[in-house]
C-alpha cells in the first residue's frame, strides 16, 4: 500500500540567490532519507518560491517491509560450557535480539565457528518515521547561511513558520523548533486564503495557484517568460539584461504579474552600463533596447501577486527608477568633472591590503610586470599597455564606482573614451578583470590581456608573499579563480611563454622582496592548477593531464598544446601499443644515470636498426618538438613503433655481460628523450 | 496622513502590541540602532519590546537642502520585539495598514538584505522592505551585537519616517512632506540642511574632530575603567558622530577609515561585555533592561 506525502516548509523570504540550491539540497537529502529507511516511491516533486520549500513524494509505502536481520553472537567455544550447554552469554544474546537459545545456530566464519541468531524486524509506519526524519533532513541541511529567529535552538537559512504534512489525506504530526505541523497550507500573502485545507496531496499545486501562489519554479518562469514577449514584441524591442536576471526575479515572488512603465528620455544619455544597472541592480528591473540594440525609455518589471489594474504599482516604480536615475546622472557628471587621468593621485588613499600597500603602489608594479611580459610579445605595443595599466585602476574612486562596485572596469573605459584615449585602452581597461570566473571570457585585446595578467599575477604574489595563499579550504581572496584567470588566458591567447620568468621578475618588486621559498611555492601552485584548469575547463583526460605535466615547466600554451595532441591520439591503436613499449623504457630504465651509447657494441640488427633509424630521424623530431609541431611529432614518433617492438621481441636488456647491459640501458634512456618531449606516455591509461 | 500623525499612529499601533515607548536619545545617533534601547534592549536574557522615534544623523548623506531624498538627518521609527514573535512579518505588515496603505494594490516585497554595523560589532540577517519599489524599513533579525552572539536573538524594524511619508503623500521631494497640516517638511528642515551640510563638508575642522574623537575615546575608556558603562555609551557615541564628521569632509583614507571603525568597536564591545556581567549579578527586579 502506499499513498502521496505532501510536506511543505513555510519560510519567510529565502533569498533567490540561494533559493534553488537550499531546495533541491532538501530534496536530495530526504530523497536519501527515505532510501535509508528502506521505504519505497515513486517520483519526487520539488516546489519553491520565496515563502515556502516542498516536495511532493507520489505513491510512497505507507510501512517498511518486514526483514530479517542477521547478527553474529559469541564464538562455539564461549556459547557452550563443556558439558555441551548453552551458557549464560550465549542465552542473553538471544535474549537480546527477542529470540531463546532454541533460536541459535552455529556457522563457520573466517575466524572461526560463532553462533548466530536470526532477528525478525517489523516494518515501521511510514508515518511514524517520518517526523524524525524530516527533522534531521531540515535541522542537517546544508544551506550558504543559517540564523536563529526565536528562542528554540533550530538554525535555517530564514525563519521556518509552518509546516504542512499530509500523507493521504491525514496529517503527520512532527514538529522543528516551536512550529508544529498542519494539514492546511498558506496562500499568497496579500491574495490569498491564509488557510487552504488540502484533503489530497496531489491537489497541492492547483489549490495554491487558485490562491496567487505558483510553486514549480519553471512554471512561474514560464508565464513570465510569456508576459514578456508578449510585451516586448508589442514594442520591436528586447530585454537588455541576462536571462539568468530573470531567473533570478522569478525566485523573488509568488505569482508573477508583468508591469511595464517608463522614464524620462533624459536618462537614456546614460553609459548603457550605468542604465542597465541602476535598473537592475538598485530596482530589479528589466530595460529594453529597440532592435537595433539602442536602450529605449521603457522598462519592465514584475509585481508579486495579480496583475496592477490600478495602475499603482506602476507609477510607484516609474517614481522609484526617476529618483535612482538622478541620483545616476549626478554621480556619473560629478565623475565627468575632470579626466579620468586626475583620479590616480587619489589611489594612494585606497589601501589595496594593508601590508601591500595602496591601490596607486599596485598600479606601479602592474605597469611593470606588464611592460616585463609585452616585451617578449611582438604584437603588444609598449605604450598602449602601459598607459592602459597606469589607467585602469583609476575609477576605482569615482562616485559611479563606490556607488555600484561591479562597473568597475566598465565606467572606467567609458571615462577614458570620452577623454578620447586610444581605442586599445579604451578597451584595454574595460576587459582587464576578465575572467573574472570560470564561466567568464578571457580578455581579447593585447592591453587587456597584459593588464589583467599583470593585475591577477600581483595580487596572486602579494598573497603569498604575506601568508595568504589559499588552502584547500579557504580562499578568500578568491586566489584559484585568478590563478586559474591567468592559466586561461595564456592558453586561451596563445601566450608562448613560460610565467616562471616572470613570477620572478614580479617577486623582486616588492619592498619585502620575494623569497625564492615564496617564487617556488607560486610556481607548484601554478603546476597544480594548470593540471585543474586542463581538466576541468579544457576537459583533457587525467591521465593525459598527468602525461604533460612537467615539474619545472610553465609555460600553459604550451602544455595545453601537447595535451590536446596526445588526446587525439591516444585512442589510436598504434599509440596504445607504442605507449606500452614507452612504458617498458620506462621501467627499466628507472633510476638510470644517463651515459653515452656506443653503436659498436650492438650485436644484434635489430639494436642497429633501430639505433640508425633514431639518430636519423632525431633532428627533425627535436625541431618540431621546437616548433611545437606536436601533431607531426607525434606522427614521427609513431613510426618508431614497429622498429621499437622489433627491438623488444629480440634484444634482450637484462643480460649479464655488463658492458652490452650497460649500452643497452643507455640506448633506452637516448631514446626516452625525445618522446618526453611531447609527454611522459607511460602515464597514458591504455585500457 | 500628516507625518506627525503618521508618528502617532505608528507609535499607538505599538503601544498597543505591548512596547515600552523611550524618547529619541539626547546625543547624536547614525542610526535607530544607536539608541540605547536597541544597543542594551538587545542584550541581556529578558524578553522585551521597545519603540520609539529617532532622528538619525549622517553627515555624509547631506546635500545641501538640494537633494528630494538624500538628507543629512532623517527620522526612523525604530521597534525591537525580543525575542521575536511567529507573527513578526505580520505585525509589521499591519503596522503598514494601520497608517492606511493598502496593501493588496501595492506591491510589498522582503528583499534580501543582511545588515551589518561594524561599529557596534553587530549584525543580522534581513531583508529591506520594498513598497512598489521604494524601500521603507529594513527588517532584521539581530543575531550578534556588541561582538556578543544574543540569546535570545531580537528583530529590528527601522522605518524610514521620510520614506513612507512620500509614498503616502505622493510627494517626489521630502521637502514638500505635509508635517502637521501647517507647515512642510521645508520650513522645518531645509535651512538645518543646508547650514549643516556646509559646517560638515566645509567648515567643520578636521584637526579638531580628530580631538574630539580621541577625547570621546578617552573619557570611555576612563569610564569603563570604573564599569561605568551608560555613560562610556555616551562617550562613543559622541566619538562615533565625530568620526561621521570626518568622513564627511572625506578626511579618511580606507586604511584610517577601518582604524577608527575598529577603535568604536571595541568600546562597544567592551561596553557589551560589563553590561552583560553586571546583569548577571543584579536581582531580576532591579535589572535593567536597556
Amino acid at each position: 500500500m502506499s499513498e502521496d506525502l505532501l510536506f511543505e516548509l513555510g519560510t519567510e523570504e529565502i533569498p533567490p540567490t540561494f533559493l534553488p540550491e537550499v531546495a533541491e539540497n532538501l530534496e536530495e537529502d530526504f530523497r536519501t532519507g527515505l532510501n535509508e529507511e528502506r521505504l519505497d516511491f515513486g517520483e519526487i516533486e520539488l516546489f519553491y518560491t520565496p515563502r515556502r520549500l516542498a516536495v511532493l513524494v507520489k505513491e510512497l509505502q505507507e510501512r517498511q517491509e518486514d526483514r530479517v536481520e542477521k547478527h553474529r553472537g559469541p564464538s562455539e567455544g564461549i556459547g557452550l560450557d563443556e558439558n555441551g550447554n548453552y551458557t549464560i552469554a550465549a542465552k542473553k544474546f538471544a535474549q537480546g535480539h527477542g529470540a531463546t537459545e532454541e533460536d541459535l545456530y552455529v556457522e563457520e566464519t573466517g575466524d572461526g565457528t560463532y553462533f548466530f541468531v536470526d532477528e525478525r524486524i517489523e516494518g515501521k509506519k511510514t508515518d511514524k518515521l517520518l517526523p524524525a526524519l524530516l527533522s534531521s533532513v531540515i535541522k542537517d541541511l546544508d544551506q550558504p547561511e543559517k540564523m536563529c529567529w526565536d528562542d528554540s535552538s533550530v538554525r535555517f537559512i530564514r525563519p521556518i513558520r509552518w509546516i504542512t504534512c499530509i500523507m493521504g489525506s491525514n496529517k503527520v504530526d512532527m514538529d522543528i523548533g516551536n512550529v508544529e505541523s498542519v494539514a492546511h497550507t498558506r496562500g499568497h500573502r496579500f491574495h490569498g486564503d491564509e488557510r487552504i485545507h488540502l484533503d489530497n496531496p496531489s491537489r497541492y499545486e492547483e489549490k495554491l495557484e487558485e490562491n496567487y501562489v505558483i510553486p514549480d519554479p519553471a512554471c512561474r518562469k514560464e508565464k513570465m517568460d510569456a508576459q514578456l514577449s508578449e510585451v516586448t514584441s508589442d514594442l520591436d524591442a528586447s530585454m537588455a539584461s541576462e536571462k539568468e536576471f530573470l531567473e533570478l526575479l522569478s525566485n523573488t515572488l509568488e505569482y508573477p504579474s508583468i508591469v511595464s512603465g517608463s522614464f524620462p528620455d533624459e536618462f537614456l544619455d546614460l553609459p548603457d552600463e550605468l542604465l542597465f544597472k541602476t535598473l537592475t541592480g538598485e530596482a530589479r528591473l528589466i530595460p529594453l533596447v529597440d532592435s537595433t540594440g539602442e536602450p529605449i525609455s521603457t522598462f519592465i518589471g514584475f509585481r508579486d501577486g495579480p496583475s496592477d489594474e490600478t495602475g499603482r504599482v506602476r507609477v510607484g516604480y516609474e517614481s522609484v527608477i526617476n529618483a535612482r536615475l538622478r541620483d545616476s546622472k549626478f554621480f556619473f557628471s560629478h565623475d565627468r568633472e575632470q579626466p579620468l587621468e586626475e583620479y590616480l593621485d587619489e589611489l594612494k588613499t585606497v589601501t589595496f591590503q594593508e601590508k601591500l600597500g595602496s591601490i596607486h603602489d599596485k598600479v606601479a608594479r602592474m605597469r611593470k610586470i606588464a611592460g616585463r611580459l609585452s616585451s617578449n610579445l611582438e604584437e603588444y605595443d609598449p605604450e598602449l599597455v602601459d598607459r592602459t595599466v597606469q589607467l585602469s585602476k583609476a575609477d576605482l574612486v569615482t562616485e559611479v564606482v563606490d556607488e555600484f562596485p561591479s562597473l568597475e572596469g566598465t565606467i572606467g573605459a567609458y571615462y577614458a573614451e570620452l577623454d578620447g584615449e586610444p581605442e586599445e585602452v579604451v578597451q584595454g581597461i574595460k576587459q582587464h578583470y576578465n575572467p573574472r570566473n570560470a564561466r567568464d571570457d578571457t580578455p581579447e585585446h593585447p592591453t587587456a590581456i597584459a593588464a589583467s595578467i599583470s593585475d591577477k599575477l600581483d595580487t596572486l604574489l602579494g598573497s603569498f608573499l604575506i601568508g595568504e595563499e589559499p588552502t584547500g579550504t579557504k580562499d578568500p581572496y578568491g586566489l584559484r579563480r585568478k590563478a586559474d584567470g591567468i592559466i586561461r588566458t595564456f592558453i586561451g591567447r596563445e601566450i608562448n611563454l613560460d610565467i616562471s620568468e616572470l613570477i620572478e621578475y614580479a617577486g623582486s618588486l616588492y619592498e619585502v622582496g620575494g623569497t625564492d621559498e615564496i617564487i617556488n611555492s607560486l610556481n607548484n601552485y601554478f603546476e597544480e592548477r594548470l593540471e585543474r584548469v586542463l581538466e576541468r575547463v579544457y576537459e583533457v583526460p587525467y591521465d593525459v593531464v598527468n602525461a604533460v605535466s612537467h615539474p619545472g615547466r610553465l609555460n600553459f600554451y604550451d602544455s595545453y598544446l601537447r595535451a590536446t595532441t596526445l588526446e587525439e591520439f591516444k585512442e589510436k591503436q598504434e599509440m596504445k601499443d607504442l605507449v606500452d613499449s614507452f612504458t617498458r623504457i620506462v621501467n627499466i630504465t628507472e633510476g638510470r644515470e644517463k651515459g653515452e651509447v656506443n653503436p659498436e657494441v650492438f650485436q644484434l640488427s635489430q639494436e642497429k636498426e633501430l639505433w640508425e633509424t633514431v639518430t636519423g630521424k632525431i633532428d627533425d623530431i627535436e625541431e618540431l618538438a621546437r616548433k611545437q609541431s606536436y601533431g607531426k611529432m607525434a606522427r614521427e614518433l609513431l613510426n618508431l613503433k614497429e622498429p621499437i617492438d622489433e627491438y623488444f621481441d629480440n634484444v634482450m636488456i637484462m643480460v649479464d655481460d655488463e658492458d652490452l647491459r650497460r649500452n643497452r640501458i643507455n640506448f633506452l634512456l637516448y631514446l626516452k628523450e625525445p618522446f618526453l618531449k611531447l609527454g611522459d606516455l607511460s602515464k597514458i591509461v591504455t585500457e | 496622513m500628516n507625518l506627525q500623525g503618521l508618528i502617532a499612529r505608528l507609535e499607538e499601533y505599538w503601544r498597543e502590541q505591548g512596547c515600552l515607548i523611550v524618547q529619541p536619545y539626547d546625543v547624536e545617533t547614525g542610526a535607530g540602532t544607536f539608541n540605547p534601547g536597541t544597543f542594551f534592549g538587545s542584550l541581556g536574557p529578558d524578553p522585551l519590546k521597545v519603540a520609539y522615534v529617532e532622528p538619525s544623523r549622517r553627515p555624509p548623506d547631506g546635500r545641501y537642502g538640494k537633494n528630494p531624498i538624500r538628507v543629512r538627518q532623517h527620522h526612523q521609527y525604530q521597534v525591537i520585539l525580543k525575542p521575536p514573535p511567529r507573527e513578526s512579518q505580520d505585525l509589521y505588515l499591519d503596522s503598514l495598514e494601520y497608517i492606511g496603505i493598502d496593501l493588496d494594490v501595492h506591491d510589498v516585497r522582503f528583499v534580501d538584505d543582511n545588515w551589518e554595523s561594524p561599529s557596534l560589532g553587530a549584525r543580522g540577517t534581513g531583508w529591506e522592505v520594498w513598497i512598489d519599489g521604494l524601500e521603507i524599513t529594513q527588517f532584521t533579525y539581530f543575531q550578534r551585537v556588541g561582538g556578543l552572539d544574543l540569546d535570545p536573538v531580537c528583530v529590528e524594524l527601522a522605518y524610514g519616517l521620510e520614506r513612507i511619508a512620500t509614498f503616502v503623500q505622493d510627494e517626489e521631494s521630502v521637502y514638500g512632506l505635509d508635517w502637521d497640516d501647517k507647515f512642510t517638511y521645508r520650513r522645518i528642515f531645509q535651512e538645518k540642511e543646508r547650514q549643516f551640510s556646509t559646517y560638515n563638508f566645509e567648515v567643520a575642522d578636521v584637526d579638531d574632530n580628530q580631538k574630539l574623537f580621541k577625547i570621546a575615546e578617552r573619557e570611555a575608556k576612563k569610564c569603563l575603567e570604573e564599569n561605568l558603562f551608560y555613560p562610556a555609551y555616551d562617550m562613543t557615541l559622541k566619538a562615533a558622530h565625530a568620526f561621521n564628521i570626518l568622513l564627511a569632509r572625506n578626511a579618511l583614507s580606507v586604511t584610517e577609515r577601518e582604524k577608527y571603525i575598529s577603535r568604536i568597536r571595541n568600546l562597544a564591545e567592551t561596553i557589551a561585555a560589563q553590561y552583560v556581567e553586571s546583569l548577571e549579578d543584579t536581582p531580576d527586579e532591579r535589572r535593567p533592561i536597556i
